[in-house]
């Protein structure tokens, strides 16, 4: 009996390893076929490169995230909400559509082309729309950190930066290392920006291994190690959220309310913060926008992009039913199991995040070959499900744990069975956070490049691969309308899972009439 | 017998949160220096904010507030929290998560116990509130009765002038508070500093203080101590 009830999530944990172990062996393969040292000089340019970059991309994402989650936190300001979702917009926005617009804008305004596709310019591109990834997790930590302990350090003779420096950094560090860890794996991850920047890092390198020199074991090799990173980098993150808690160092937590400042006095911080809005968002969409308006008519806009808007939207939806109900599976076993090992199988299967969506697909195209599952829509769900299931299976686990046990207990005292519990009491109360992780799921599948590359039906279009292929092939301009298109879907999904509640903003209370009780710095 | 300086004294001072009725008004109040004054009163009468505004982490509306006969708040002058020599006990503790108990205690010193003057103040302070053996542990590694004590031995070292207590007892038993209560009697008549706490508890104002008033309406009414029965 016991072995039917855990049958589902053997079979999940199978379908999580299977592109990993695929990838593992065939790296195991070449790696005595081909001379280390040969591989190691071609391996030296992509690692330096890489590193260049994740460094530059997160001192970047760190100084605007960080100063925005400041200011939006610390400060009440004219435009303050403004700067709130210009923070959290760049969401909405993929680093290559943020390049493409750039570039195309760029070139527009008589900037030699070539000159503009580098290192720099693409650490900037991710810092601007990787910004958020900070921004939220500092953001939240800001607001709800104790106001009696920063006005006991004030009373204790600090102020200002070392304020800052002494109190607040340290007590939100695990949640800003958290959001750069998280920032850096989108980094690792990404094929579309370095691509089109003509930055040579670990993924473009997988890719040009297998696809341009046909040499599948050195790109499962490259795959291997670089998903290795990235697992690291998740299992630090995992590490350090249990360790965060500021529990026994205070009774109860009132919040700082915000001290109102003119938009003068605040400018210095201002600046680096409005500048992924600006940079991450305004601009792209504008540029955008500026370019569908100009070629409303010739580019036949409508003809162009419906059916990668309903593909994109399909799959999208296809993928986050998928990716929550194996979510819902996950967090029940993490939550009922008693067993130990099981409930850590059932954590590390949703930890695809670790791969990136290249990897993945890599894995996924050796694993399903032999099933003649290469270029199905199972194949490219199957994907999606494997890298997104980290996002359902947090977003759902945070509000079920919230959910006393004492409920189902008692469900089951007034006759109800193990499974009607579930339904009746426990599944309407998940409801929020289930649609939450739904819309979070469908932001990221809208979005993802790779995987969708190397695993989508060849007839399959969606509007992240029309635009990739037109931006390959230098039709810039025509990229607009997709991109576009691809922005509005995912500005939806930005604001639907704010309502939802999955960024924490707005939810410190610090409007109206509680605002005058909460404790503030003058 | 010398009467001792004023420490500090309000002056018709007037707060209120925007939008409501002004939770002091006209409020006057004068401490002399080593003085141990009490303010009783219900949750929500203005008590909490009467100290908020003399820490200056409030502004008032009107009204003057001098410590040591300098004013600190006024028609159009405000004296930041950080200047005033003012320490004050917060009702949650507010004890650094982050931090020893060792370093909560030397954070407002003037080197943070890395001086032998600080280490040794941070050493006094842990043996005047028995907590020596507490001095490496984290926060979260206390019990409610030492983290109080933690944060009555991290408010009093940097030796300020006035030590303001708001609600600093009442979260612990009745055995614990009795002790704790001492504790911070004798550390502030050892520093000779000049004290005011705000309790809902009539028991712990009287056996506290000096002097004790209560908050009605927002102006303050001094109490008698009710005789020994």
């Amino acid at each position: 009996m016991r072995f039917w009830t855990r049958l589902p999530l053997f079979i999940l944990v199978l379908a999580f390893l299977a592109p990993i172990i695929s990838l593992v062996v065939e790296a195991g393969n070449s790696f005595w076929r081909e001379s280390i040292p040969l591989r190691a000089a071609r391996l030296v340019d992509y690692s330096v490169n890489s590193v260049l970059l994740v460094t530059g991309s997160l001192l970047g994402a760190t100084i605007f995230g960080l100063s925005s989650a400041w200011l939006c936190a610390r400060r009440e300001f004219t435009g303050r909400w403004v700067l709130l979702w210009g923070s959290i917009l760049p969401l909405a926005v993929p680093g290559y559509l943020a390049a493409y617009s750039w570039v195309d804008f760029l070139i527009d305004a008589g900037f030699p082309g070539g000159q503009l596709r580098n290192l720099p310019f693409a650490c900037l591109i991710f810092s601007v729309c990787l910004s958020p990834y900070v921004f939220l997790p500092a953001y939240a930590a800001l607001v709800q950190l104790p106001g009696s302990l920063l006005e006991s350090a004030r009373l204790l003779g600090l102020n200002g930066l070392r304020l800052f420096l002494a109190v607040e950094l340290p007590l939100i560090r695990s949640s800003l290392v958290a959001g750069v860890l998280m920032a850096g794996l989108e980094v690792l991850a990404d094929f579309g920006t370095v691509d089109f920047m003509a930055v040579d890092t670990w993924t473009t390198a997988i890719y040009r291994t297998w696809f341009g020199l046909g040499d599948r074991g050195t790109a499962s090799l490259l795959a291997v190690v670089l998903f290795a990173v990235s697992a690291l980098v998740l299992f630090r993150d995992s590490r350090s959220r249990s360790k965060r808690s500021l529990a026994g160092s205070t009774r109860k937590t009132a919040p700082l309310r915000r001290s109102k400042r003119s938009l003068l006095s605040i400018l210095p911080i201002l600046l680096p913060a409005a500048t992924p809005g600006v940079l991450g968002c305004l601009m792209p969409v504008s540029i955008l926008s500026t370019r569908v308006l100009r070629n409303w008519s010739s580019l036949e806009i409508w003809t162009t992009i419906h059916e990668p808007i309903l593909t994109t939207l399909f799959v999208a939806a296809a993928a986050g039913l998928t990716v929550v109900s194996i979510a819902l599976v996950l967090v029940w076993t993490i939550r009922t199991e008693s067993n130990p090992a099981i409930r850590f199988f059932a954590r590390v299967s949703s930890l695809g995040y670790a791969l990136p969506g290249g990897v993945l697909g890599l894995g996924l195209l050796i694993f399903l070959a032999p099933l003649y599952l290469t270029g199905t829509l199972v194949g490219l769900l199957y994907g999606y499900s494997v890298r997104f299931a980290t996002i359902g299976t947090s977003s759902i686990e945070a509000r079920w744990q919230s959910i006393p046990t004492l409920y189902e207990s008692q469900a089951r005292l007034l006759g109800c069975s193990a499974a009607g519990a579930f339904f009746r009491v426990t599944l309407p109360l998940l409801q929020r956070s289930i649609l939450c992780a739904f819309v979070l799921t469908t932001i990221d599948v809208i979005k993802e490049l790779p995987a969708t590359m190397l695993l989508r039906p060849f007839n399959v279009e969606t509007l992240a691969i029309r635009t990739y292929n037109l931006a390959s092939d230098e039709r810039l301009a025509e990229t607009a309308p997709s991109s576009l298109a691809m922005v509005l879907l995912c500005a939806a999904g930005v604001f639907a899972a704010q309502k939802l509640g999955a960024f924490s903003v707005g939810e410190d209370g610090n409007r109206g009439e509680k605002n005058d009780r909460k404790t503030s710095l003058t | 017998m010398t009467e001792k300086p004023v420490s500090l004294e309000l002056r018709n001072v007037v707060f209120g949160y925007s939008n409501q009725e002004p939770t002091i008004n006209g409020l006057s109040i004068s401490i002399r220096a080593g003085e141990r004054v009490s303010v009783l009163g219900n949750s929500g009468i203005g008590k909490s904010s009467l100290l908020r505004v003399i820490a200056g982490l409030e502004r008032i509306s009107a009204g003057m507030i001098c410590l040591h006969e300098k004013i600190v708040s006024g028609p159009g002058h405000h004296e930041l929290p950080e200047r005033r020599r003012v320490g004050m006990v917060f009702q949650d503790w507010a004890v650094f998560p982050h931090l020893t108990v060792f370093k909560n205690i030397a954070f407002g010193l003037a080197t943070r116990g890395t001086s032998p003057e600080d280490r040794g103040r941070v050493e006094q302070m842990l043996q005047e509130f028995e907590i020596s053996e507490l001095s490496g542990r984290m926060p979260d590694t206390l019990s409610g009765g030492q983290l109080q004590r933690v944060a009555c031995a991290r408010a009093i070292a940097p030796r300020p002038e006035i030590l303001l207590l708001d609600e600093a007892f009442s979260s612990l038993d009745v055995d614990l508070r009795g002790r704790v209560r001492q504790q911070v009697i004798t550390a502030l008549e050892h520093e000779g500093t000049t004290s005011l706490l705000v309790t809902h508890d009539p028991i712990e104002a009287f056996e506290f203080a000096h002097r004790v008033f209560t908050l009605e309406n927002g102006r303050l009414i001094e109490k008698k101590k009710p005789a020994a029965t």
